[in-house]
């Protein structure tokens, strides 16, 4: 059984997410969309913003179209309909605007290139979706949005597969590094204490809140005053002994955690929204790690699988097998593919 | 240019654009139709009857048959407008989105003309011409080959023998380059010990000289790409592939010219539809607006108003639709006004609070409303058509021009006087009242006596005594406070606060209007009412020694 059809077993939507722009995430995509029809999956294609074009707008690098076969579903802007090579029957017409048209919901009836875009907001994406798995889609494929991983929020998709590759940097080590560390902060564990979780809820969420364990269970506290980055210096003050967990609906940072008395935070526990709340850089990170920083989140990220990219767009790359070999060693847990192979 | 019966401030002022605003319209074509709008002059009588029958009809029939007018809005939600597509298909060619969509609306338009058919037959009730449309199941069938009556669209091969062909070949080729390479891709796995992707590609690390030697020497092969890392291999293609390429290109052009061809055939069918297709949604459209306008009758309480031939506006119990919501809103009623309007001067007097100038705005959207085919607010309304509506109200000041409010207000009545023809209607709020009280007396009365002697019905809103006092011109007057139990009032002032002060001032009014014969006083209630508002007791005592 092959990797995918392993995955669609339990993931329904399938995101592919860049680490940093030119990661092969297109290349991955196309890779994944092969696999699909070799195994006879019914695959519904769509993007977090517009991708497939022919040249990345960004960096000018080649990007070429993806090639969908028969029985595909694919959302494609109105304007890049007649730009297509495959035969797209049009489904319908959906009120999910883009900069180049309203979107189509089309049907591949003649395999062929088509450029792929797909709604804006995650409310559309989840609906397009829907609609998609409704029509007989067995597995959506997802191309993520440009490269920056905070758009991968968890509720766009079942799972991703994170693309990485020597873009990201000269140094193999660093690149292996950095990718391990995503992977890992993407897998935090979620906040199961039901009591803290209810208490958070019933704030919206949108609040700093502050979770005290005292006789008879846990008490909220709500923090009164702003919220953001500069905020960290106050919450020092309200932290006491008895607090068990702090909920930040914003970022966490180094800077967050460098106001608090290093002696406070062994016994606390910080809860996130989700991983993508996280801003620490891959060193910081561990050494946090090991003064004691402990961290929740209400929902995860479920990293089903990595692809390497061994060439950068600027001309360098690694040994093929050495990069697969030690990202192996750094993620043992996980397919690692090379997707120029 | 159109003959105009009013100017958008005397439009807005008195609350038509907000009754506009209201309808809600469900369709493109309807939302033009609004845009549209023309209202009735005098002469056009019987075209009005007919239409504010035509808007009694679907009342009727939306009473009476809720489910199936939500079969018809089901229809009318799904209409896009696609006039620029239909003009374009005689000259253009028609893309493909532009014939999904255009399909979508025949399916739309079919679906309404299947629902007013079974209208007319179940219900045995007629509908008015202006609304029959015609059927487009032939335009439908040419864009619907299969007959399948869904939305999807597609070139699809039912439209062409020759496209559907020329496919298949495609297909068939495509199929034959597959194998074509598969079957080098294998013969290599074989003898050499080479394996390809399924691009029938080969990445070999530079650093592996023998190896990338000995793919060198592959005569299927050729490199593709390569980086200082490593090269990757490619399959070469043979003369056969290179033939079967030749082949696909051609194929690949001669099916983007036989698709060309059929979506030029199917535009000039659908420019052969154009006057049809146009004239369905100039109906469609109409449809829609006189539904909108039958539903804001049925939501707002509205009557038919009877169209007289004379000059004349006669309203039972009216209401100001925009000040009602206001109050609704609020959770308080509003109370109706009644009065007669015939060629002559009308003055409206009384209380301060008293609703005066609502009254006024009441009376030019009545008369408004009428003209642009509405229903209107009251339990009864009969009106004679004018042929040029002006509301003088409020500030009219204008700093750009110069003008203080005194001024802009004179600027403004010249102007109202040089538009006014016969059939006009004029509605002037406090006119002069900017100015000394001796003066703007004067003012007033010459206005009146001028006034008198034309054809018009004006209705004025004044303080004046004396102008209403003028023979021959007829004073309505508010009720006000005249009936109000005042003991009461008072032991309800003494726990008000300021906000509860002014509700109680309307609690106690009474907004309805009475004729008043003769020389009717004025009515003094304004010291009264500053009274109730809470103005220190010595400042109303003194006043009242004034008086």
């Amino acid at each position: 059984m092959g990797l995918l059809c392993e995955f669609s077993q339990l993931n329904k939507t399938i995101s592919i997410v860049g680490m940093a722009k030119n990661s092969g995430k297109t290349t991955t995509l196309k890779y994944f969309i092969e696999e699909a029809m070799d195994e006879n999956i019914a695959l519904g294609v769509t993007s977090t913003g517009r991708d497939g074009e022919s040249t990345d707008l960004v960096t000018g690098t080649d990007k070429p179209k993806v090639y969908l076969y028969e029985g595909t579903l694919v959302s494609v802007p109105t304007k890049l309909y007649e730009l297509a090579e495959a035969g797209l029957e049009i489904l319908r017409m959906t009120e999910y605007r883009t900069s180049i048209g309203p979107l189509l919901l089309c049907r591949v009836v003649d395999s062929g290139y088509v450029q792929i875009a797909g709604p804006l907001t995650t409310k559309e994406h989840k609906l397009l979706c829907d609609e998609m798995l409704s029509l007989g889609a067995e597995l959506i494929l997802i191309d993520g949005a440009i490269d920056r991983k905070s758009i991968a929020a968890p509720s766009t998709s079942d799972g991703v597969i994170l693309a990485t590759g020597a873009v990201l940097s000269r140094n193999m080590k660093r690149v292996v590094e950095e990718t391990a560390h995503v992977v890992g902060i993407y897998g935090l564990p979620v906040l199961e204490n039901e009591k803290a979780l209810s208490l958070i809820h019933e704030q919206g969420g949108n609040q700093i809140l502050f979770l005290d364990q005292e006789e008879g269970g846990i008490r909220s506290r709500t923090y009164e005053g702003k919220t953001g980055l500069r905020a960290s210096r106050f919450l020092d003050e309200e932290l006491n002994d008895c607090t068990r967990f702090i909920y930040l609906p914003g970022a966490l940072t180094s800077g967050v955690i460098e106001d608090i008395h290093p002696g406070k935070l062994k016994n606390l526990t910080f809860v996130l929204k989700d991983p993508t709340k996280i801003f620490i850089e891959s060193h910081s990170w561990q050494q946090w790690c090991k003064k004691g920083l402990r961290v929740f989140v209400i929902e995860n990220i479920h990293v089903l699988a990595v692809s390497v990219n061994p060439t950068a767009p600027t001309g360098y790359a690694f040994e093929h097998e050495e990069l697969l070999a030690s990202m192996r060693g750094a993620l043992p847990n996980l397919p690692i593919l090379d997707v120029k192979r | 240019m159109a003959r105009r019966l009013a100017n958008s401030k005397t439009k807005s002022q008195a609350g038509l654009d907000y009754v506009i605003s209201s309808l809600n319209l469900l369709t493109p074509f309807g939302e033009k139709a609004k845009k549209e709008m023309e209202p009735y002059f005098p002469g056009q009588e019987e075209d009005l009857r007919q239409e504010l029958d035509r808007i009694f009809l679907l009342k009727e029939a939306i009473l009476n048959h809720r489910d199936y007018w939500s079969l018809v809005e089901g229809a009318f939600m799904e209409m896009k407008d696609c006039t620029f597509s239909i003009t374009r298909a005689g000259k253009d060619v028609l893309t493909v989105v532009e014939l999904f969509e255009l399909k979508n609306l025949l399916l739309a338009m079919e679906k309404l003309f299947r629902h007013l058919e079974m209208f007319r037959e179940t219900f045995q009730q007629p509908l008015p011409e202006t609304f029959h449309l015609e059927s487009v199941k032939g335009l439908l069938k040419e864009l619907d080959p299969r007959d399948e009556g869904i939305q999807t669209f597609y070139l699809y091969d039912e439209f062409s023998s020759e496209l559907k062909a020329l496919r298949q070949d495609r297909r068939l080729l495509e199929k034959e380059i597959r194998l074509e390479r598969k079957a080098i891709s294998q013969k290599l796995k074989e003898e050499k010990g080479v394996t390809l992707t399924p691009k029938f590609e080969c990445v070999v690390s530079k650093s592996d000289a023998a190896l990338v030697g000995k793919m060198e020497q592959i005569p299927q092969l050729c490199r593709w790409e390569e980086d200082y890392m490593s090269v990757t291999f490619g399959l070469k293609d043979t003369e056969k592939v290179d033939g079967l390429l030749l082949r696909m290109n051609r194929l690949q052009e001669s099916i983007e010219e036989e698709e060309w061809k059929v979506r030029e055939g199917l535009s000039q069918k659908v420019a052969a539809y154009e006057k049809l297709l146009l004239e369905n949604g100039k109906r469609i459209g109409i449809l829609d607006r006189t539904y909108a306008k039958a539903q804001l009758a049925l939501n707002r309480q509205l009557v038919k108003p009877e169209i007289l031939e004379e000059h004349r506006i006669e309203l039972k119990e009216g209401r100001h639709l925009e000040v009602e919501s206001l109050l609704e809103r609020k959770g308080k009623e509003y109370c109706p006004v009644s009065f007669l309007l015939e060629p002559g001067v009308t003055c409206i007097t009384g209380a301060n609070m008293g609703g005066k100038t609502v009254s006024l705005k009441l009376a030019g959207l009545v008369a408004l409303m009428t003209q642009y085919g509405f229903f209107v607010p009251a339990s009864q309304a009969k009106v004679g058509l004018s042929s040029y509506i002006q509301m003088l109200i409020g500030d009219s000041q204008s700093l750009e021009r110069g003008l203080s409010s005194f001024g802009g207000e004179m600027e403004e009545l010249r102007e109202a006087l040089d538009h006014s023809q016969e059939k006009t209607l004029l509605l002037i709020d406090e006119i002069a009242s900017g100015t000394n009280p001796k003066e703007g007396t004067a003012l007033s009365k010459g206005l009146v006596s001028y006034l008198m002697a034309r054809p018009y019905i004006c209705l004025i809103t004044t303080h004046f005594d004396s102008v209403a006092d003028l023979p021959e011109v007829v004073n309505l007057q508010v009720i006000g406070l005249a009936q109000a139990d005042f003991e009461r009032l008072r032991r309800e002032l003494r726990y008000a606060n300021r906000k509860e002060r002014i509700q109680l001032v309307s609690k106690y009014m009474d907004y309805r209007l009475r004729v008043v014969k003769g020389s009717g006083d004025v009515p003094k209630e304004a010291i009264q009412i500053a009274e109730i508002l809470g103005l220190y007791p010595e400042i109303i005592q003194s006043a009242k020694d004034y008086l």
